[in-house]
């Protein structure tokens, strides 16, 4: 990372933390009522970061690559997730320990002496509530992505409403310019930051249109998509990022799927994405029909070698995360980068190995070393099999192997199974970069 | 390894946070660390009663109570009180607050004396024959005198 970079990501905590922690200060300046018992205010405290916190998630899932650029959107993703188990847990202090504290209040609680802002109060921290719980089992609920997508955004949204209105309904910490002016900022800074991610991005993206080329069929169940610009020069990116695909009319939709490219950074205006068929969206993947509007949100990602730079790589790839490094390998190549270059390239069965002949052509334009290393291996195959493993590593890593910067890109279990592997062969693990296709 | 990396970042800002709100409610209420009193204190009423025995100030001073405290306590706890409300310390600082306190009391003055008459709601409860305004439903007979001081008991008898 340059200087810059880590200024920036170090002065974007400093602004998060601040923002989230504004609330308490405000409620110490200009006029204050009096304290009402530590546990009282203590969890009124905890309620009012919870929500701060639970605010600020309307930036983090925005894809801002101003505020994402310095860590990786998956960092901010990952952030994103256990963040708000942390606000959740404040809000359910908040609600839990008033009531313990001041058994007094429990008829704020009762139906027939509720007043609305506590109503308000309740229904969003159970808001809150199905927010957390469809996020950490939506695979045991049984929901679709796109379905828990569209709950997660607009219980969200309710959720923190109903919190403000609570805050606004009790009016304790409400008096004052500072206190008012504040939350009010807050408020338009959520609105803001949704407006943006729901009407202006795509209102952007919509003005930046691209069209399907081509189709074509890979090995290994996948398919390359080629799009090209329409009416713009398309998108610069560094090798191995990625972006965020809509298919057909509209930008606005949120059926959008994450994928790397696989092209040439050299080719901003003939972009490819190289997709395996899994789901309910890739299995249909190869039933696009050229002409097809695409529209595209990115680049982002941290994966590529323009952001670490090295005297030579080593790519760990498993299966479909062959993409980014394609992409990485491609570009080199059109560069005439005459760095070294180790590719360990995992597959199930030979005739699956995505981008197999291009592999073998890559050498002759490239210091490219491939190492194939199959699951199933055919009858006769003198070349590697089963697992990458350390004594696998141990074979392959060049001389030089301290200095060259690892790039892995695969399945979960490979990736943890390798970084232990290289831990247990004493490499760098400071200069190990890693992509996961899900943690979105 | 890059969710460990973001989850640290977020536990750290957790703990942080949770530090603040700490000091926040230290600095509101700084009973838990004993900090000198407030200057509220100065300003809120003497309690012109015994405290010892009565910690529930919530049983007579809550919203449903014999002597609610003003509706913007409402939701206060037991823990509260005293931070603003100091005790009387003696019997003549007792005496002096609660004929003061006698002297902010609203109620009208009982034209009759009391002795004999302890029970109240027979004639001023609903069914009496001069009952109290419908605002004093569910009080008890013991909580009159508290409001309504016996008058000049040599007028009229009622
Ligand atoms: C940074 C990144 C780069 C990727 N690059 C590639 C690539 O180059 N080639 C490739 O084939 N795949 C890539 N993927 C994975 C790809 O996004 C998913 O396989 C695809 O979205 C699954 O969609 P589906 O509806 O077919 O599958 P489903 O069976 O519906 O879903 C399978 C799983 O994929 C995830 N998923 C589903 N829909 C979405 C969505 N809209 N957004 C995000 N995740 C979703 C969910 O975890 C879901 O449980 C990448 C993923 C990420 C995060």
């Amino acid at each position: 990372m340059t200087t810059k970079l880590v200024l920036r990501s170090v002065l974007l905590i400093g602004v998060y933390l601040a923002v989230s922690m504004a609330p308490l200060f405000a409620m110490l300046i200009g006029p204050t009522p009096p304290g009402r018992g530590f546990w009282r205010e203590f969890s009124v405290a905890l309620g009012f970061a919870g929500l701060a916190i639970m605010g600020l998630q309307f930036f983090l899932t925005g894809r801002f690559r101003s505020l994402t650029a310095p860590y990786g959107i998956d960092v901010v993703y990952h952030f994103h997730r256990a963040v708000s188990l942390i606000a959740f847990s404040f809000i359910l202090l908040h609600a839990g320990i008033i009531p313990l504290a001041g058994p007094e209040t429990l008829h704020l609680l009762h139906p027939a002496t509720s007043p609305w802002w506590m109503v308000a109060g309740i229904a969003g921290l159970l808001a809150f509530a199905v927010v957390i719980a469809t996020s950490l089992y939506r695979k045991q609920l049984g929901l679709v992505y796109e379905r828990w997508r569209g709950i997660h955004g607009t219980v969200a949204v309710v959720a923190v409403a109903l919190a403000m209105t609570h805050i606004g309904g009790v009016g304790y910490y409400a008096q004052g310019y500072v206190k008012r002016g504040l939350w009010i900022a807050l408020i338009i800074g959520w609105v803001l930051a949704l407006a943006y991610v729901r009407l202006i991005k795509p209102m952007i993206m919509l003005r930046r249109p691209y069209r399907i080329e081509e189709v074509a069929k890979e090995r290994g169940r996948s398919w390359t998509l080629t799009l090209r610009p329409e009416g713009h020069r398309g998108m610069n990116f560094m090798p191995g990022q990625f972006a965020w695909l809509t298919l057909g009319a509209s930008p606005y939709s949120i059926r959008e799927h994450p994928f790397s490219f696989s092209s040439s950074a050299m080719e901003p205006d003939r972009l490819r994405m190289t997709i395996k068929e899994l789901g309910d969206f890739t299995s249909r993947i190869g039933e696009v029909r050229p002409g097809t509007r695409a529209y595209l949100d990115g680049p982002h990602g941290t994966f590529t070698i323009d952001r670490h730079g090295a005297a030579g790589y080593v790519f760990i790839a498993g299966g479909v995360g062959i993409t980014p490094v394609m992409s990485i390998l491609r570009t080199m190549a059109d560069r005439h980068d005459a760095r070294p270059v180790l590719l360990l390239y995992g597959s199930i069965r030979w005739e699956e190995i995505t981008f197999r002949e291009e592999l073998d052509e890559l050498p002759a334009r490239l210091n490219l070393r491939v190492v194939h290393v199959l699951e199933e291996p055919p009858e006769g195959w003198k070349g590697e099999s089963g697992r990458i493993t350390a004594e696998l590593l141990a074979r392959h890593l060049p001389a030089d192997r301290m200095a060259r910067e690892y790039f892995i890109c695969g399945p979960e279990p490979m990736q943890k199974a390798i970084r232990n592997a290289m831990d247990r062969l004493g490499l760098p693990m400071e200069h190990v970069q890693s992509e996961s296709f899900n943690f979105v | 390894m890059r969710e460990q990396y973001s989850i640290l970042l977020a536990v750290a800002a957790g703990v942080l946070i949770l530090i603040v709100t700490v000091v926040f409610a230290l600095i509101q209420s700084p009973e838990l660390l004993n900090f000198p009193e407030s200057p509220l204190v100065k300003s809120a009423v003497v309690i012109p009663h015994q405290v010892d025995g009565r910690r529930d100030c919530v049983r007579c001073h809550g919203a449903r109570g014999v002597q609610p405290y003003p509706a913007r306590h409402t939701g206060w706890s037991n823990t509260s009180c005293r931070k603003c409300h100091a005790a009387a310390n003696n019997a003549v600082q007792m005496q002096a607050e609660a004929a003061s306190a006698e002297k902010k009391r609203s109620g009208q003055p009982m034209p009759h004396p009391l002795p004999g008459r302890e029970h109240c709601d027979r004639c001023h409860g609903p069914e009496g024959i001069l009952p109290y305004p419908d605002d004093h439903a569910g009080w008890h007979n013991e909580t009159c005198s508290r409001c309504h001081p016996q008058g000049d008991v040599g007028q009229k008898q009622g």
